[in-house]
């Protein structure tokens, strides 16, 4: 029986909400970052007694699922039931989020977990190598590539507006 | 550059917050995978040790069927229930909304729909006809009956949820605005609860209270002044929340948050206020005893030992006003916000819990706690430059961000960005 005195409830209590703001950013859809965000808790709560470090655990359990998304994509598609589950994400003005996230959108999926890590987590890129299990070299090209790009659309966005 | 992206990520995601019943979906998923788990290896060992007494049939038929949701109590006999059970037109139109959502892009997911749809119970409700479909599906090759829950939408009947992949949905709201709950009867006792109440304790507990059960089904108009996501159907007695019964169209609840957003910049931690001793030469500072781990997890077992099991959103403290007063006492000051309800202040003296009330972000001196025995006031305004006195004396440093200031102090002087200088009166309220 779960309870909040339960080490798996207290840590999806308190974890969960940032956690969720991850997933977010990884997949860029709210139904489908939560859908990876519970998946991801399931298989925590198998593996609960082994694992040492919940969070750090979470995050690369994430990133992993998230860059390799595409694989059970066409098994189970991401889109809203209906529109009474389309519930809108309150935070800041609309334009702000859709070019943000249009602009991770340009980037792969590794390029984007990388991205997210680093610079959302402030995850070095040792620390991020290994939540990828990727070497730091991986991780620097990666970056080095996402974040001209990302510099690109942005800068753009905001010179339009 | 990256600095900027980190603040449009951080602000990007400020908004997101779980789904109301996250960890219970969690733990409903992970321990089927357990016990998936634990039947693969069973029946692995079984085959390796040469157990081939288990038939090819018993295989099939465990392959087979999967059930989702065994109805039981009243719905449980077979019989369509209900004030609409015989009302043919109305039958007809929701099965034909159960096979075109079946048919919908859902495809995937619901599989192939095997068999009609069958009407449990229908009945009317404030906000139109309702009903509930028992309808099963082939789904990887898998038989799974579950549940399709309909309500009222523009056109007609409108499939609101369904109890396919958690069984404990077995409550949906009815129409579009979510104000007419309908819940199951499953023969337990089963009860709705609408609120939190809370009280100067520091207890939040949901006051549950019966619901109005008949053929099966109990209909509910939700109060005016209810917020859909205070609302906790749960099983009585209600002692965890896996008592909690799922309702099916509420996910994703984003409440707004009304707490004090005391943030610190250069850390994305809890933020951490020490109060600083004025007025008590002999204490030169507070006691060490904090550090950001343990006030996390005393004003944490001090939560959670106040507040039911309900789950639903809640936002946990994320910063702390604390100190040791002259007489030893730990005191830690925070917030937190349960569901839409106002965020509130609560004040852990040793071991003892205050509710000090609902946030009040337009206060400049939002934050004041008045000790016993004379030991004074807390008073915290996270970024402000803070003054007392006492009657007409002299004005007293007492430093920024937060300070315990003399039980005979009359006034305290804010000096913040946001509200300028504002002199604020101490008293008893």
């Amino acid at each position: 029986v779960g309870s909040r005195n339960d080490p798996f409830d207290r840590f999806v209590l308190s974890a969960s909400p940032r956690l969720l703001r991850l997933s977010f950013l990884l997949v860029g859809d709210r139904g489908a970052a939560e859908d990876l965000l519970q998946d991801v808790l399931a298989r925590m709560y198998v593996r609960w007694p082994r694992i040492d470090e919940p969070e750090a655990y979470a995050r690369q359990a994430l990133a992993h699922r998230a860059t390799n998304r595409w694989r059970s994509r066409n098994r189970r598609p991401e889109v809203a039931l209906t529109d009474e589950h389309d519930v809108p994400v309150p935070g800041p003005e609309p334009t702000d989020r859709e070019a943000l996230m249009t602009a991770l959108e340009s980037l792969t999926a590794r390029q984007r977990s990388t991205v997210v890590l680093r610079f959302f987590e402030d995850y070095t890129v040792e620390q991020t190598a290994a939540a990828m299990n990727c070497s730091v070299g991986t991780v620097k090209s990666q970056t080095a590539r996402a974040l001209p790009r990302l510099r690109d659309l942005l800068t753009t966005e905001e010179s339009c507006r | 550059m990256t600095s900027m992206l980190h603040d449009r990520m951080e602000a990007a995601t400020s908004g997101i917050v779980p789904g109301q019943d996250l960890l219970t979906r969690a733990r409903h998923e992970g321990r089927r995978r357990l016990r998936r788990r634990q039947l693969t290896t069973t029946v692995t060992l079984a085959v390796v040790v040469g157990l081939t007494a288990l038939s090819a049939d018993t295989v099939r038929s465990w392959h087979s069927t999967s059930p989702a949701y065994a109805m039981s109590g009243p719905l449980g006999d077979g019989q369509p229930h209900g004030d609409l059970a015989g009302d043919v037109q109305y039958g007809a139109a929701v099965s034909s909304a159960v096979v075109t959502w079946l048919k919908s892009a859902q495809r995937s997911r619901y599989g192939q729909p095997l068999g009609s749809p069958k009407i449990v119970w229908a009945g009317a409700t404030p906000a139109g006809p309702a009903a509930i479909v028992e309808q099963t599906v082939k789904v990887a090759k898998r038989r799974k009956t579950a549940l399709w829950f309909v309500g009222t939408g523009p056109n007609g009947p409108r499939v609101a949820a369904d109890n396919l992949d958690h069984p404990r949905i077995q409550a949906w709201y009815v129409d579009p605005e979510h104000r007419v709950l309908a819940v199951i009867d499953d023969g337990t006792r089963r009860e709705v609860a609408f609120r939190w109440n809370y009280k100067a304790d520091g207890q939040a507990r949901h006051a549950f209270e019966p619901l109005p059960f008949k053929d099966g089904v109990a209909v509910v108009e939700l109060p005016a002044d209810v917020q859909r996501d205070t609302v906790v159907v749960g099983d009585q007695p209600f002692l965890s929340h896996e008592q909690t019964v799922g309702i099916g169209n509420v996910e994703g609840e984003s409440p707004k948050l009304s707490g004090l957003p005391w943030v610190n910049p250069a850390s994305k931690a809890e933020t951490l206020i020490p109060f600083i001793h004025t007025g008590h030469p002999a204490v030169i500072e507070a006691a060490p005893f904090p550090i950001t781990q343990q006030l996390y997890q005393r004003a944490m077992q001090a939560l959670e030992t106040h507040t039911d099991e309900a789950t639903g959103f809640a936002q946990y403290p994320t910063w702390f006003v604390y100190g040791t007063t002259p007489r030893g006492r730990q005191v830690i000051i925070f917030q937190r916000q349960l569901a839409s309800d106002p965020a509130r202040l609560y004040a852990l003296v040793d071991s003892t819990m205050f509710d000090l009330g609902v946030v009040d972000r337009a206060d400049p001196l939002p934050v004041r706690l008045h000790l016993a025995d004379g030991e004074g006031w807390v008073v915290a305004q996270y970024g402000a430059a803070l003054k007392y006195r006492i009657a007409n004396g002299p004005w007293t440093d007492a430093g920024p961000d937060a300070a315990l200031v003399p039980d005979k102090a009359t006034s305290v002087e804010v000096v913040s960005p946001a509200d300028g200088q504002v002199v604020v009166l101490l008293s008893t309220r």
